[in-house]
């Protein structure tokens, strides 16, 4: 090599000895691997057929290949949602099939995170819906958060650490939402109140670096990020 | 039977363990080198992908490659997806880093690659850091090996250049 070839070779190493070990790498993998293991066969159900009927009718998984019900999993035929209650997303939690969902306060002013998967819904964590717009300093028209919550007992290492949940200012009427390489995630509008505007957003993959935009009805965008 | 000398089974769970204690640096550093903002991230990525096709990947060599051109493919998706969208991403640790912390000839490095063009850099970092011959360039780049020697000269001159221009600063 001549010196600059040195140089460059040298200076790359250099470089890259400047990047921190990963202590816990392994674990974060495991948790990256859990979470796609978790929400896979409901996928791949999903994709065939999943019947969803009424409140205390049985949830039937179909094979892609079947045309009677492989596996049957009831819920508890005493499971009456609360008032209000909406499914974000299906999920197997060891084996067991569950719904994480969303309440909103009857004022609108706050919403709370659960899960069910019997007689009652486990409550996650509540938020109060934020101050919107130009009064926040910067502007606010959007908070992002796991659907399971901020402190629920699987929100580093279970399921569903690729599905959150946006809520955005009433005055969104669009939200468009990408993975860290610009897959788009699939979004879905859940609920809306004059307060707020709630989506589920389903990344496929790791929220990291994920970036959002959100336009109000005419099209202006009001708030565009990487985080 | 003697059975003390017969080695452990190696299971598929073991290879994949063993691939990622050796490689998963290795493999963070080379989306840092490429210019990555997150190189742990692309690093996870590409570990998970590559857990979902290990059946089918028959030896370490074949997932290496594999590695480095998931790697590869998921730093040039980053970038570009950082330059499409308006904000610019939240500092990270690696940026967060203070100028004073980082040698001066790190930042010189650093500036210099800056200069590249994306390909220019690719060729470069998995030439002069994974010291990978043409042949395992171009095919990890899926180009042709003509294409790396242009590039590779291209991007020399241009570096010789650029770490001229910082050493007279």
């Amino acid at each position: 090599m001549n010196d600059l070839e040195n140089r460059v070779w040298r200076g790359l190493r250099d470089l890259a000895d400047s990047v921190p070990h990963t202590p816990d790498a392994r674990a974060r993998l495991e948790g990256r691997l859990t979470a796609r293991r978790s929400r896979r066969p409901l996928a791949i159900a999903a994709a065939a057929a999943v019947v969803v009927a009424a409140v205390a009718v049985p949830i039937v998984l179909v094979k892609p290949d079947a045309h009677r019900p492989a596996t049957t999993q009831t819920t508890s035929p005493s499971y009456t949602p609360p008032p209000g209650w909406l499914k974000l997303a299906d999920y197997a939690d060891n084996g067991v099939a569950k719904q994480a969902g969303l309440t909103v306060d009857p004022d609108g002013n706050g919403y709370c995170l659960n899960s069910s998967a019997g007689a009652q819904p486990t409550t996650y964590a509540c938020y109060e819906v934020p101050v919107w717009g130009e009064a926040m300093n910067p502007a606010r028209y959007v908070v992002a958060v796991g659907v399971l919550g901020t402190a629920g007992p699987m929100r580093n290492t279970g399921p569903l650490q690729d599905v959150l949940l946006f809520v955005t200012a009433p005055e969104v009427a669009k939200l468009e939402v990408e993975g860290a390489y610009g897959d788009p995630a699939d979004v879905r509008e859940v609920a809306r109140t004059t307060k707020a505007v709630y989506w589920v957003a389903d990344f496929d993959g790791p929220t990291q670096g994920k970036s959002y935009t959100v336009s109000d009805a005419n099209g202006h965008v009001l708030e565009s990020a990487i985080e | 039977v003697n059975t003390a000398t017969e080695p452990e089974p190696r299971t598929e769970s073991a290879g994949f363990d063993a691939l990622f204690d050796r490689c998963f640096e290795p493999m963070k550093r080379l989306a840092f080198l490429l210019g990555a903002d997150d190189p742990e991230n692309i690093a996870q990525e590409a570990f998970v992908r590559l857990h979902d096709r290990w059946a089918a990947l028959s030896d370490q060599e074949k997932a290496l490659a594999y590695l480095r051109r998931t790697v590869v493919n998921l730093s040039r998706s980053r970038l570009r997806h950082l330059r499409v969208v308006r904000r610019a991403p939240r500092e990270r640790d690696r940026d967060a880093a203070s100028a004073e912390s980082l040698a001066l000839a790190n930042r010189v490095m650093r500036d210099a690659l800056a200069t590249l063009t994306s390909r220019q850099r690719q060729v470069v970092v998995l030439r002069y850091w994974l010291d990978l011959d043409q042949q395992a360039i171009a095919d990890t780049l899926g180009i042709a090996v003509g294409t790396v020697k242009a590039t590779t000269s291209h991007a020399m001159a241009a570096l010789r250049d650029a770490l001229a221009q910082e050493d007279d600063r």
